[in-house]
């Protein structure tokens, strides 16, 4: 479903993400793992061209429709959530009929439990569940999380995940990044390691008889 | 279609500071207009309005020139500094496409807060017995604001290409030596030496909104208007407009 081969980022002579290869198959929900600065934002924006790349290739299956929740969620601070969603759906040419039906399921599938305050009133894990209803307009088959728990306390940590896993079974294809590995653990299928841009173990969810935090600590090696 | 657009108008109505810049540019037309600020030619002040509305109209369109910097010099900036832009990105909007309507959105309340200037203008024609401008107004406007929409527009392409104090500061004084350029040429005519050469060169590179506005001016009192001064103003919003396709950004 999506192909990376050789992704490379330079930035000021610095190189940030290295010959970095890895596919991710149609139906599973796939782990970008690291420390922090190892290069997995850089690698995701490169995805969605949000950078442009120094080498390497991304390919993308053609009827692949791709929805995003960033790192740290920015939205208009003017709009309401409803408006942001709105707004959004609108760019990808979504009708507004169907918007008007599609939104408010939205908004309860991400818990989203007020739509109407403007944005920038919004707590961190408001805007996190914001962030997850905007990836979600118009029903796209691959989903790209950047930290989607970042931001939100356990309840809404669980219900995150109670909500990947749901995404999971409907058949979307999901490529998480996120710190958290218990969560990666409990619903992620397979991932990929990376230390300073470079691709340093891959992983399969039962594999091993180690735990993940156990396998990224060693490949890490943050920890004595 | 033009969702971008409308958004960053309706951000700027919501944030209402397009208010405030309005309310600030109309008193300075009143204050020129109602004999607080005086105009006179060789020591005789100037009351006839047919010698007025040249001068009232050249500062408006300096007043307007103004807030259309100020008003579309941190649109697009802001888009890539909050990062709104990556949702817009990804989802396959082209750069021109989305610099355009926000370019748009800068050229609409520009033109929309320069237009509360005319109409004061035309106010005080209309208390001043001329209900020809008035007649003539609605066209008027059209060749007046060219100069205002080509100020935003370059204004905007300034801000995708420098930093925003830089972009401030280059479509500032594009602006002022755009609708200050007799006072530019008389001055070239007096100096002499680097100075002059200083000055010659700002006038040649430099696009005449002077002489684009001043037409309108002409077209409102019923004259003889020049129509390649009106077209140099045209140009100079063709060459804006140019600039945002043209200028890219490499990241979102």
């Amino acid at each position: 479903m999506l192909k990376c081969s050789h992704l490379k980022k330079i930035y000021q002579k610095k190189c940030v993400v290295d010959d970095l290869s890895f596919s991710v198959k149609q139906g599973e929900v796939f782990a970008l793992l690291g420390s922090n600065g190892a290069g997995k934002t850089t690698t995701i924006k490169m995805l969605l061209g949000l950078v442009p790349k120094d080498g390497g290739t991304v390919t993308r299956a053609k009827e692949v429709q791709v929805g995003y929740s960033p790192e740290t969620p920015y939205f208009h601070p003017f709009l309401t959530g409803y408006e942001v969603l709105s707004f959004y759906g609108g760019l990808q040419g979504i009708p507004k009929e169907e918007l008007r039906r599609e939104i408010p399921e939205l908004i309860k599938r991400a818990g989203l439990e007020d739509s109407s305050t403007k944005v920038k009133y919004y707590s961190k894990g408001m805007l996190q569940r914001l962030a997850l209803a905007q990836a979600l307009l118009g029903n796209p088959n691959l989903l790209i999380l950047d930290e989607p728990t970042a931001g939100l306390d356990a309840m809404g940590r669980l219900e995150m995940m109670h909500t990947i896993q749901a995404l999971k079974k409907e058949g979307k294809t999901i490529l998480i990044n996120s710190h958290i590995l218990n969560d990666i653990e409990r619903v992620c299928d397979r991932g990929i390691i990376i230390k300073k841009g470079r691709l340093v173990y891959e992983w399969e969810n039962g594999e091993s008889d180690k735990s993940l935090e156990e396998i990224f600590v060693e490949q890490i090696g943050g920890m004595e | 279609m033009l969702g971008i657009m409308k958004n960053s108008l309706k951000e700027r109505l919501r944030r209402k500071d397009i208010y405030v810049v309005m309310a600030l540019g109309l008193l300075l037309v009143l204050l020129c207009m109602s004999g607080t600020v005086t105009l006179s030619i060789d020591g005789i002040p100037v009351t006839d309005i047919r010698l007025l509305l040249p001068f009232v109209l050249n500062v408006a369109s300096v007043i307007g020139g103004g807030m259309a910097v100020a008003m579309s010099l941190g649109t697009i900036p802001n888009e890539y500094e909050r990062k709104t832009s990556h949702l817009v990105w990804m989802r396959g909007i082209s750069q021109w496409n989305y610099h355009g309507q926000l370019a748009l959105a800068n050229v609409i309340s520009s033109v929309a807060a320069l237009l509360v200037l005319y109409v004061g203008v035309m106010v005080f024609a209309e208390i001043k017995g001329e209900t020809e401008v008035l007649l003539r107004s609605i066209a008027g406007f059209l060749i007046f604001a060219a100069g205002t929409a080509g100020v935003s527009l370059f204004t905007s392409a300034m801000s995708l290409l420098l930093p925003k104090l830089a972009a401030g500061a280059v479509s500032a004084a594009v602006m002022l030596a755009g609708t200050m350029q007799p006072v530019l040429r008389t001055l070239s005519g007096i100096v002499s030496g680097v100075s002059r050469g200083i000055l010659k060169g700002i006038l040649a590179l430099t696009p005449d909104l002077y002489a684009a506005e001043a037409q309108a001016g002409e077209f409102l009192l019923g004259k003889q208007v020049d129509v390649h001064s009106i077209i140099g103003g045209f140009l100079f919003l063709y060459v804006g407009a140019v600039l945002i396709i043209i200028i890219r950004r490499k990241e979102a």
